[in-house]
């Protein structure tokens, strides 16, 4: 159509209205290609006689048309018609004559049928058609949509879904201009040729990727807010079983921590830090337009309590990574708030596969894996316990008798962790079809992974089906679908967490002298009266006996249509909707191993669903060197979220017994069911502005209104703007040939965060019940004081951004300065009790996040070996600026593992401040003596061997030479001062390597584990570090001694900078070396790409942490308590080799 | 392009018209005030809870206990307590501070009982139903409770905030103290309306709950005890004398029936026998009280269970009790002595015990409050009734009130009662006021013995700080209340610390 226009402007000019009125357009096109074949029998056998005299070219025609059947077409502004001829002809045909005529003149002319001629400039009528291919310089494959235009002209076209183009070329000597998005241009002479293939090669500087953004999509040089951008080449190297997971060190100011290292278990994202104290910091997860509820902390502990103390899957492993095309992380404010109240801690947009038109594409990767526990501890062995347990109770204050004789123990010797390990089997299947036509696009996928965990009893198995499918049904109309189906099934082993039997801590301290169960199958329980061991429950009993699992069926997806009435306006309805049911199980057979007198089960489901409708309407237009993009919408959507939990015992000893509670079963009162509902409905909208391309705008608001909040605050209005300057398109650069892209960008806005919970705003009634003559009666009262006032965390953002690139785009460079400050916290405000309740949620506090994001890409060698390098380091200061007015601190007891709060949260620190006692080594006989008491100065209750603590002040501020909770300092905090990555892709021939590199550093880690083992009680099993204890013999050693009894205060379990721990680390996370065959080889086998690789995953860590990894938060996803470890489940090793076809 | 957008303006109208209903929280298995308050059983529901903070653990159930009783001059800690140990301790040696975690347990359960009372009082009347008798009874007991409640607040804490609306956001949330006097005065009204004859509780156990609610006798019983502790004797005498003429209670001969988990509640006024007002826990955990718990020895399951051994919980030996008050039983109070004291117990389970090393004294453990008569206990469990005002101390209320108006002349009745079914053989006579004010002090110590009334008592007859500052040296003015908890006053910047707890 474009084509058409600009040919007969070009022909006609701007007087062609006039003949127009009398010829369609369409008859016109067909004249001008059928021309050279009717060449008009008429114009050749008319003759005619003509006689003129200096009369002007005008005049002699308009003669002509007079005397003979012929008329003329032209156009004054194009033709120069007003020369002044002479000429005299006799019977000759109109050919000969209007040769004659226009000798010499720029013009030329063609005789069309009905005796029409055209007259127009030379170069227009010397067309020539040139047909041609445009394909993939790499993998030969066809070009759609790729541009193919005449140098220096708007003339143009575009290839089909074979690479196809066909243009009308009016010079002979044409350069043709052929370009893509994502390929460098190429330029062809045409040089006569009429059939011309192009081959191109991609383009390493990506300067015209599409960034998607919130509700839209936007070219990368366009966008002027900060987003993290991650494709679909660089997923393909991480091999990871969770979408969240791809997000480690590949967009800065993102940091990811492993929650649980176990298959399928969780992890804690936070983009830009730590807003919220109380509500949620998890990003927003949009797939494909459709927000995810990610938030099971605050979802399962309210539904499910009973399921609160279990370890909680992570929901983003059910679905599968391998069908992601690209994630975008949108950080700054000009990106979120588009988001409104739900924008606040980031948005992760996730775009899955779609189809492309052309040939069908079936792809399918097989990889399998094995892993291995990557570090353990080193535990004392059965002898070196025994002498141990015997020092610490000789050591007892009286004394107790020694149990163990060292000349005859036990014949075991078992290091438990040993029981408890395995080597890990993950294989990973998947499938793909994409393909498509003109009207017709779709990917269908399926997916199968299935991972045995290093622990025994913990696995992960999924199964994924997805179908997007996108038609264009007519002109104006389009509609499509995503949706996606999946399983999964996790055994769970209970790790990470300070309730219940954590398996981990279990295996480190469960005696060496202790076989694990008896000739009959009894399980040992670990219980030595005799030698003051407690009873543990046996590793051994909770691997092969006990069982968790969590399954879920997930179904996610939307359809939608996009209707464009008119070329610049689109207007897109959307339905989506995400539906989970899960079932939990747990089961504790009666064993030797069980603490408890019965066997018993919880067994639970949770059941949820989601949907959202959403109309979109987007007007793009330009005007001269403006462009103007206008976005306006709306969604509704609704949660609601159900679930019921039944815990009982009597039961049989048959793991599947969970399956099948009967009459005989007791169902204590411990059974649950809820039903919390929520809703939101939104307005929003954006404008885009961009002049010549140089100045960028976007302005955008959002008006959310939410259920979940008082009814007098139920809405919100969350505005942003930004500004860009794409400098490198000012004049005054072109001097600076080596700059190609240079961006400033600035943007504020402001964004909420709803995580609060269902109900919150409103006094709502709870069981309170009495006890009339021996048995329990309903009593119903207030359980929640009504806060009418409860609204949204709000976050105001600012943002300032530099986006350089030089030589060509080979390095580029993009840094962001930011500010976060939210206020309005969420808080359970303590208040008076005698109101009859203690706390309310309340909006009160300030914390502040403000940092710094570099991100550095480098085509280091382009040549035929190829090594980009890309780097990236992000800093984030986090402080709490306010709580709640009157406060300025809260110690957190939330962690209750040492018996002891192990946190605080103080105005001016950051969120996760460890919080205890500073030590001095301990004490030994050479310590001075207080000749007043004839003990120790400031301990007067501890021994020789006894840890020494640090006396920091009293209570009038000034040391007091007394240990108590007034010397408790700020130990260290949970936050990094940056994280970084850095990796580098090589590739040669068929070959390419990757090298992934990440880390942390400058955070510290409260290693509650280290904690537990070396209390040096002497009653459990312990790090060999019990060997350096103290004792009367060796005071040097700087250990404490073990005592397993009378210990005085200030003992064992005391939150000291003993369990505060550097967790920097170095990580060579991935190596993945693949190679593919040359198509030469496999096109013989229709094959059009073979590539095998290896990949080998957590290589190798430098690191001072003591535990079995760095990367872990055992709190996942609750950020007051952030930062701490118990029990966590080990990371592994993990090898994989993998096979990937596409034909 | 005008008619989509004229469709999708419709729309977009249409979504906003529905808005506000659409963003209603959806309240399908919530319970609110404007739902729940329905029927006669929703007003027994509403009832219920306002017993429920009062005997939980943190209240009532065991904090109660400990705090009270460590305090007075009856109990020491334990030996070997091996639980509750710091609190054993700091109670006992009045080393505790205002952040000490028993009290604010104790302060919050009153205080959600006197809110969960308001409710009762502001939504039960609008219940329009038949058993307007229900109704009437349940508002009644609540206004009873709230009384009771600041009662006990009042004589712990001293002036304390004083409650008789249930909060509505933060309105009143940040009242401070409240006088003394107008406390009392709520008390008093709030009891006198439970006991009105024409709109107050009835005279007759509530068939409902057969028995254990209190009844008309219950709130003229706890008005002798507030006007004795106010030291108005007349009416002290006067409230008493009506629950003794009123001929509904009797003393049981077995004194170890008083507090038996199985003794159940009547509605059958004759068998109410010395339940004025009891509180009732379940063996199951969660219900349980923990005061047999405590004050039992660790290292048995003492004769808790009839034909039953291994089975339930032994004590924890969190306290025994004084030298001084076992002194003050009389050598032939054969009945009471022989089972709160007993002088041995059957340890059924020798091979338990901690570590197998602690030998202990069997005479020091009250042993009132025992497992025995529960059977399929639960880990934890420890049922057994725990009264607040039994017959006895009507009796011995009257004979101190009488005594201290009127001389002992009228007075010897009442005490000899309690005497006689103690199994002490000699009647008292021949006193004067002081050695019969004399008699009657020394014999609620021995009756009430592990029931947490000794710290009331030595601070109302000016007692305390005689008694208590010949055991703890250093106890300062001000001590004989409990500190605010510190909770609070960080919460409540209205409220100033106690005297003697700054």
């Amino acid at each position: 159509m474009k084509k058409l226009r600009i040919l007969i402007t070009q022909v006609f000019g701007y007087g062609y209205k006039k003949y127009l009125l009398i010829m369609k357009l369409t008859t016109l096109l067909c004249f001008l290609t059928l021309l050279p074949i009717s060449a008009s029998i008429f114009s050749q056998s008319t003759s005619l006689s003509l006689k003129v005299n200096n009369k002007t070219i005008k005049e002699v025609l308009e003669q002509i048309e007079q005397e003979s059947k012929f008329h003329f077409l032209y156009n004054d502004n194009y033709v120069d018609l007003d020369k002044k001829v002479d000429l005299e002809v006799n019977k000759m045909n109109i050919h000969d004559i209007l040769d004659q005529l226009l000798k010499g003149s720029s013009s030329s002319y063609k005789v069309l049928d009905n005796n029409l001629v055209v007259i127009a400039p030379v170069e227009i009528m010397q067309q020539q058609k040139v047909t041609g291919k445009v394909l993939d310089a790499t993998s030969g494959e066809p070009i759609i949509g790729a541009n193919v235009i005449i140098q220096g002209t708007t003339i143009g076209t575009t290839t089909d879904i074979d690479g196809k183009f066909s243009l009308d070329v009016t010079n002979a000597n044409a350069v043709l201009v052929i370009s893509s998005v994502g390929y460098m241009s190429e330029t062809v002479n045409v040089n006569g040729q009429s059939m011309i293939n192009v081959k191109l090669a991609i383009d390493i500087t990506k300067l015209e990727e599409v960034v998607v953004i919130g509700y839209g999509s936007v070219r990368k040089s366009d966008l002027t807010g900060s987003v993290g951008s991650i494709k679909e080449t660089e997923l393909k190297n991480a091999k990871v079983n969770s979408i969240d997971q791809i997000l480690q060190g590949r967009a800065a100011g993102v940091q990811v921590t492993q929650a649980s290292n176990a298959p399928g278990g969780g992890i804690s994202v936070r983009i830009r830090g730590n807003n919220s104290i109380q509500g949620g910091n998890d990003p927003l997860y949009v797939i494909d337009g459709l927000p995810i509820y990610n938030n099971e902390s605050v979802n399962s502990s309210a539904m499910n309590p009973l399921f609160s103390n279990l370890q909680q899957p992570n929901i983003l492993s059910t679905i599968n990574p391998n069908d992601i095309q690209s994630i975008e992380v949108l950080k700054d404010a000009s990106a979120t708030a588009i988001y409104g109240a739900r924008g606040s801690n980031g948005v992760v947009l996730i775009t899955t596969k779609k189809g492309e038109s052309g040939k069908v594409k079936v792809q399918v990767d097989a990889s399998n894996g094995v892993g291995n526990v990557a570090k353990t501890y080193d535990l004392l062995n059965a002898r070196q316990f025994a002498e141990y347990n015997n020092n610490a109770r000789a050591n007892s204050s009286p004394a107790l008798p020694t149990y163990f004789d060292l000349n005859n123990l036990p014949p075991y010797d078992i290091d438990y962790q040993k029981e408890i390990f395995q080597t890990s089997k993950i294989q990973d299947y998947q499938l793909s079809l994409t393909g498509g036509d003109q009207t017709l696009l779709y990917a269908i996928t399926a997916g199968y992974h299935n991972e045995s965990g290093i622990v025994k009893s913990s696995g992960f198995e999924r199964y994924s089906l997805r179908a997007n499918l996108e038609k264009k049904a007519n002109k104006w109309l389009k509609v499509g679908n995503n949706l996606a189906i999946s399983r999964s099934e996790s055994e769970i082993a209970n790790t990470d967490n300070q309730y219940g039997y954590n398996l981990i801590m279990s295996s480190l301290q469960y005696v060496p002298l202790q076989q694990k169960m008896d000739q009959y199958g009894v399980y040992s329980s670990g219980q030595i009266t005799g030698a003051g061991i407690p009873l543990i429950v046996n590793p051994g009993y909770i691997t092969d006996l006990t069982k968790m699992s969590y399954t879920s069926n997930k179904i996610i997806g939307n359809i939608y249509a996009e209707v464009t009435p008119v070329k610049e306006l689109t207007w897109r309805i959307a339905f989506g909707s995400d539906i989970q049911e899960s079932r939990n199980r747990n089961f504790q057979p009666l064993n030797g191993g069980n603490a408890s007198n019965a066997a018993q089960s919880i067994v639970g489901t949770i059941s949820n669903f989601y949907w959202n409708l959403e109309n979109l309407l987007t007007y793009n237009k330009s005007f001269g060197k403006s462009n103007v993009t206008t976005m306006v919408g709306a969604t509704q959507e609704q949660y609601v979220s159900e679930a019921s939990s039944l815990y009982g015992e009597n039961l049989s000893n048959k793991t599947d017994v969970y399956n099948n509670f009967n009459g005989n079963t007791r169902v204590t009162n411990n059974m649950y069911s809820s039903y919390l509902p929520w809703q939101m409905a939104s307005f929003f909208g954006r404008l885009n502005y961009s002049y010549d391309g140089k100045y960028l705008f976007t302005a955008s608001l959002r008006r959310d209104g939410s259920s979940r909040f008082g009814k007098d605050m139920r809405w919100g209005t969350f505005p942003s703007v930004a500004l860009a300057w794409t400098i490198n398109k000012e004049n005054f650069m072109q001097s600076f040939p080596v700059i190609s892209t240079l961006k400033l960008r600035g943007s504020y806005g402001e964004t909420g965060s709803t995580e609060i919970g269902t109900y919150n705003s409103l006094s709502t009634y709870g069981g309170s019940n009495a006890v009339w003559n021996n048995l329990v009666a309903p009593g119903y009262a207030t359980n929640r004081i009504p806060n009418p006032y409860l609204q949204w965390e709000s976050t105001k953002q600012s943002n300032i951004g530099l986006d350089l690139a030089v030589l060509d785009g080979r390095i580029a460079a993009t840094i962001d300065l930011y500010k976060k400050r939210t206020e309005s916290l969420l808080y359970n405000l303590p208040i008076p009790a005698s109101t009859g309740f203690t706390t309310m949620l309340s909006n009160v506090g300030n914390v502040e996040n403000k940092g710094i994001e570099m991100g550095l890409s480098t085509f280091n060698l382009t040549g035929e070996f190829k090594w980009n390098t890309s780097f990236m380091v992000s800093f984030n200061r986090n402080e709490v600026i306010k709580l709640d007015g009157q406060k300025k601190e809260a110690v957190l007891g939330n962690v209750q593992i040492i018996g002891q709060p192990i946190q605080i949260l103080r105005v001016g620190e950051p969120i996760g401040s460890f919080y205890g006692y500073k030590t001095d080594g301990v004490y030994t006989t050479k310590d001075p003596i207080n000749p007043a008491t004839n003990k120790f100065y400031n301990q007067p209750n501890s021994l020789p061997g006894d840890i020494k603590y640090q006396d920091i002040t009293g209570a009038n501020g000034v040391r007091d030479s007394v240990i108590n909770s007034l010397d408790r300092v700020i130990l260290g905090n949970a936050n990094p001062d940056y994280v970084f990555s850095f990796s580098n892709s090589f590739s040669y021939k068929g070959f390419d390597l990757n090298v992934f590199i990440q880390g942390v550093q400058g955070n510290e880690i409260m290693n509650l584990t280290r904690a537990t083992l070396e209390n040096f009680s002497g009653t459990t099993n312990t790090t060999t570090r019990a060997l350096d204890r103290w004792t009367t013999t060796n005071e040097t050693v700087g250990q404490r001694k073990a005592m397993q009894a009378g210990r005085a205060a200030y003992g064992n379990a005391t939150t000291s900078d003993l369990y505060v721990e550097d967790g920097s680390y170095i990580r060579l996370k991935t190596l993945t070396l693949a190679y593919n065959f040359p198509s030469s080889l496999v096109s013989k086998m229709r094959i059009s790409n073979l590539r095998i690789y290896c990949s080998a995953n957590n290589v190798y860590t430098w690191t001072n942490y003591s535990g079995y990894d760095p990367d872990i938060n055992s709190a996942g996803k609750a950020t007051l308590n952030t930062g701490y470890e118990y029990g966590a489940y080990p990371s592994a090793k993990v090898y994989t080799v993998g096979l990937n076809i596409t034909f | 392009m005008k008619k989509f957008l004229l469709i999708y303006l419709a729309m977009a109208g249409l979504i906003l018209s529905s808005c506000e209903k659409f963003l209603e929280e959806d309240q399908t298995g919530q319970i609110t005030s404007e739902t729940f308050y329905s029927t006669s059983k929703d007003a027994v529901q509403a009832l219920n809870a306002v017993y429920n903070p009062i005997i939980s653990l943190g209240c009532f159930g065991l904090n109660y206990c400990v705090v009270n009783e460590l305090r007075s001059d009856d109990f020491v800690k334990g030996a070997k307590p091996w639980t509750n140990a710091t609190q054993a301790d700091v109670y006992d040696k009045y080393t505790f501070t205002a952040s000490e975690g028993f009290i604010s347990g104790i302060w919050n359960g009153y205080y959600q009982a006197i809110k969960n009372a308001n409710l009762v009082i502001e939504n039960v009347g609008n219940i329009v139903t038949p058993d307007t008798s229900v109704i009437r009874n349940v508002i009644a007991e609540a206004y009873f409770f709230r009384a009771y409640s600041h009662f006990e607040l009042v004589r712990m804490f001293g002036s304390v905030p004083l409650k008789d609306k249930s909060p509505s956001g933060l309105t009143g949330a940040y009242s401070g103290r409240a006088s003394v006097d107008d406390i009392y005065a709520l008390i008093i009204s709030d009891l006198e309306y439970a006991c009105d004859p024409k709109k107050g509780l009835y005279a007759k156990p509530w068939v409902e709950a057969a028995g254990q609610h209190p009844t008309q006798y219950a709130a003229y019983a706890l008005l002798a005890n507030v006007y004795l502790t106010l030291q108005n004797w007349t009416k002290a005498a006067e409230y008493a004398k009506k629950v003794i003429d009123g001929g509904k209670f009797a003393l049981w001969a077995n004194y170890k029936d008083i507090f038996l988990y199985s003794k159940k509640f009547s509605a059958n006024t004759a068998e109410l026998g010395e339940n004025v007002f009891v509180f009732n826990f379940h063996q199951d955990a969660g219900f349980s009280s923990r005061w047999g718990w405590i004050m039992q020895p660790p290292d048995a399951y003492v004769n808790c269970f009839v034909g039953s051994t291994k089975n339930g919980r032994p004590g924890a030996n969190v306290m025994e009790v004084s030298q001084a008050a076992i002194n003050d039983f009389e050598a032939d109070d054969s009945n009471r002595k022989n089972y709160v004291l007993p002088s041995s117990y059957t340890d059924d389970d020798k091979t338990r015990g901690v570590n197998g090393l602690i030998t202990l004294d069997p005479t020091k453990y009250c042993m009132k409050y025992t497992n025995e008569g529960q059977t399929n206990v639960l880990w934890g469990g420890w049922g057994s009734n725990i009264p607040v005002i039994r017959y006895s101390e009507v009796l011995l209320i009257y004979a101190e009130a009488e005594n201290e108006a009127n001389g002992p002349a009228n007075a010897y009745a009442a005490i000899n009662q309690v005497r006689g079914r103690a199994g002490i053989v000699a009647p008292l006579s021949g006193l004067n006021k002081e050695t019969f004010r004399t008699a009657v002090r020394k014999e609620r110590r021995t009756e009430f013995l592990g029931e947490a009334k000794r710290i009331f008592d030595l601070i109302r007859w000016g007692e305390f700080y005689n008694t208590m500052q010949s055991i703890i040296p250093n106890l300062k003015q001000g001590q004989h209340l409990l500190p605010i908890p510190q909770g609070e006053l960080d919460a409540n910047p209205s409220l100033k610390q106690n005297e003697g707890w700054n």
